[in-house]
């Protein structure tokens, strides 16, 4: 789709920017303003589900502690010019709870969706080369290798007869072997790999990387939106800021 | 048989029907015979007429680092004790293989004035390269795996950082700063979008991790458990006004409970977040340099070599 695809420069700046407004927005107006346009985007790049998961699992438990701790036991904003009332207290939390969601949602609208080799383009954008980005890539690559691994440590676990089940609780007794055992081999693995790659000169031609994503790929009219939408966005809250 | 007796060997494999003894091998043109028997690249071969090579440039096997050390190394030296030999070829170092013309006369110069060999084979940065390529990502993958498990299970702890610290004491500050930032930047995307905001907390674990295991501070399980409970009231510090401005004071772990309650008995938000960090910190960053120390502890000796230079594992690991 069009709208997901703007090209890495405008991606990037619509982050900073979106992430400076919603650190400065300081009304519950704004920030569900905000958050709308973002869960819009989400819903079009089909994120709604992570996003909603996110909300459930992360957003939610703090919002009701903000709402305990602030609405009903301290009764009143936090700092020592503060309104004391439940109704600060109340809006206090609102305004926390709506601002971590937002900060949450811009950071998955526009990098959590991305494709490797788009996340590649970008971070080449904003001049992250080489070494670093072989780090970034070989971390995203390990992640599912580390979860294949642990279940061939408690496989093999199981064979020797040192696991009697795999159950959770059983899974949780197991955890120091598991770690020692893929820290290690992992490492070793790591250092052997890292080893081919400086020997073979793979570093050096990572940065050839660059030209691959065809440039047809991106919609410059979504990147413009994108900023366009962002500088709104981050005007919008310099200028209530000040107001107040 | 002589030092052609080899390279008519190769020969007669390419071509088995025209050299059929050794003595046709003499027969071979010169030019042909030297091209065969040159180490050098295919450009420089006698009368040959192909440009450089656009490939990337392979090391031979007479390339490698053991090779030229058998060839190069004095007699005087092969008599001696295995310990003699490692200090002369560290382990690494008879592993490695050149990635470029430059490090190969860098090494070559190195033998030729019996220097030592790690300074001057121009290798220390490959090596280093190499090191942090290796150990960083396992680093992030420590943090995020543990940290994420903490966090299912709602508990009063983070236990995010052990990867950051074992880092730090294998390759040094600058990686354990990478390490952090890199796995909270990964953790946004992987784990939880608000980790991000965290990553100075990580930032600043490796410096004192750093500051403190150049002293020794993880030579015993006495002395861990020290630095983890120092290092617990330095996390607390830093990470509390990320707390108080991002967060309102609650960051929906266990720890929340406790911050309520400071809140409740008429606490500033800061006071009470710095002093819930002060009290959960230190318990959460001495398990984490427990396990950091068990990990390193139960390093094999051949993993614990490469890393002999790099960071503090020998002013902290060694008997």
């Amino acid at each position: 789709m069009w709208f997901a695809s703007p090209p890495p420069l405008y991606r990037g700046l619509a982050v900073l920017l979106a992430l400076y407004g919603a650190i400065l927005a300081n009304t519950v107006n704004l920030l569900a303003a905000g958050l709308l346009v973002v869960t819009s985007a989400l819903w079009a790049q089909g994120q709604l589900r992570t996003f909603a998961k996110f909300a459930f699992t992360l957003i939610l438990p703090v919002g009701v502690g903000l709402v305990a701790i602030w609405g009903f036991i301290r009764q009143g904003a936090p700092g020592p010019a503060a309104e004391t009332s439940m109704r600060a207290g109340l809006l206090f939390a609102a305004v926390t709870t709506l601002r971590l969601a937002l900060l949450g949602a811009v950071f998955l609208a526009a990098v959590v969706n991305l494709a490797p080799v788009r996340l590649v383009d970008l971070l080449q954008t904003f001049g992250i080369r080489r070494r670093t980005l072989a780090i970034i890539v070989s971390t995203l690559n390990l992640w599912p290798d580390f979860r294949r691994r642990v279940e061939q440590v408690f496989a093999a676990r199981c064979a020797r007869g040192l696991m009697p089940d795999r159950r959770l609780g059983t899974r949780v007794r197991q955890l120091p072997y598991v770690v020692r055992t893929l820290f290690v081999s992992a490492l070793g693995q790591a250092l052997e790999r890292a080893d081919s790659w400086e020997s073979s000169g793979l570093i050096e031609r990572l940065d050839d990387l660059r030209n691959s994503p065809s440039t047809s790929d991106y919609s410059r009219v979504a990147g413009f939106v994108w900023l366009a939408l962002s500088i709104t966005w981050g005007v919008a809250a310099t200028l209530r800021l000040f107001s107040t | 048989m002589g030092r052609d007796y080899s390279y008519y060997a190769l020969c007669r494999l390419l071509d088995p029907h025209v050299l059929s003894t050794p003595e046709t091998f003499k027969a071979y043109p010169p030019s042909t015979a030297a091209a065969i028997s040159s180490t050098e690249p295919r450009e420089k071969w006698p009368g040959s007429t192909a440009g450089p090579s656009t490939r990337a440039a392979f090391p031979t096997p007479m390339a490698t680092i053991s090779a030229r050390a058998t060839a190069m190394w004095p007699i005087k030296h092969r008599r001696k004790s295995p310990q003699e030999f490692r200090r002369y070829f560290p382990p690494f170092y008879l592993r490695c293989r050149l990635s470029s013309r430059r490090q190969k006369d860098h090494l070559e110069n190195a033998m030729n004035t019996d220097h030592d060999l790690e300074a001057a084979s121009g290798g220390v940065a490959l090596r280093k390269g190499a090191l942090l390529m290796a150990t960083i990502p396992v680093g992030i993958l420590l943090n995020l795996g543990l940290g994420t498990l903490v966090h299912l299970l709602r508990l009063p702890l983070f236990v995010d950082a052990v990867g950051t610290v074992v880092v730090t004491l294998l390759v040094g500050i600058p990686a354990g700063i990478a390490t952090g930032v890199l796995s909270f930047l990964l953790g946004g995307l992987l784990v939880n979008p608000v980790m991000p905001y965290f990553s100075g907390t990580q930032a600043a674990i490796a410096i004192f991790v750093g500051l403190i295991a150049r002293g020794g501070g993880f030579r015993s399980v006495p002395k861990t458990i020290l630095t983890g409970v120092l290092l617990g009231v330095v996390t607390a510090t830093v990470s509390a006004p990320v707390i108080v401005k991002l967060f309102g004071g609650i960051t929906g772990s266990g720890s929340g409970v406790i911050t309520a309650f400071l809140l409740a008995s008429g606490h500033s938000v800061l006071k009470s977040v710095f002093l819930t960090g002060v009290s959960c910190e230190p318990v959460d960053k001495a398990l984490q340099c427990l396990l950091a120390f068990w990990l390193l502890k139960s390093l094999p000796r051949k993993l614990k070599d490469r890393f002999a230079n790099a960071g503090y594992l020998q002013r902290n690991f060694s008997k």
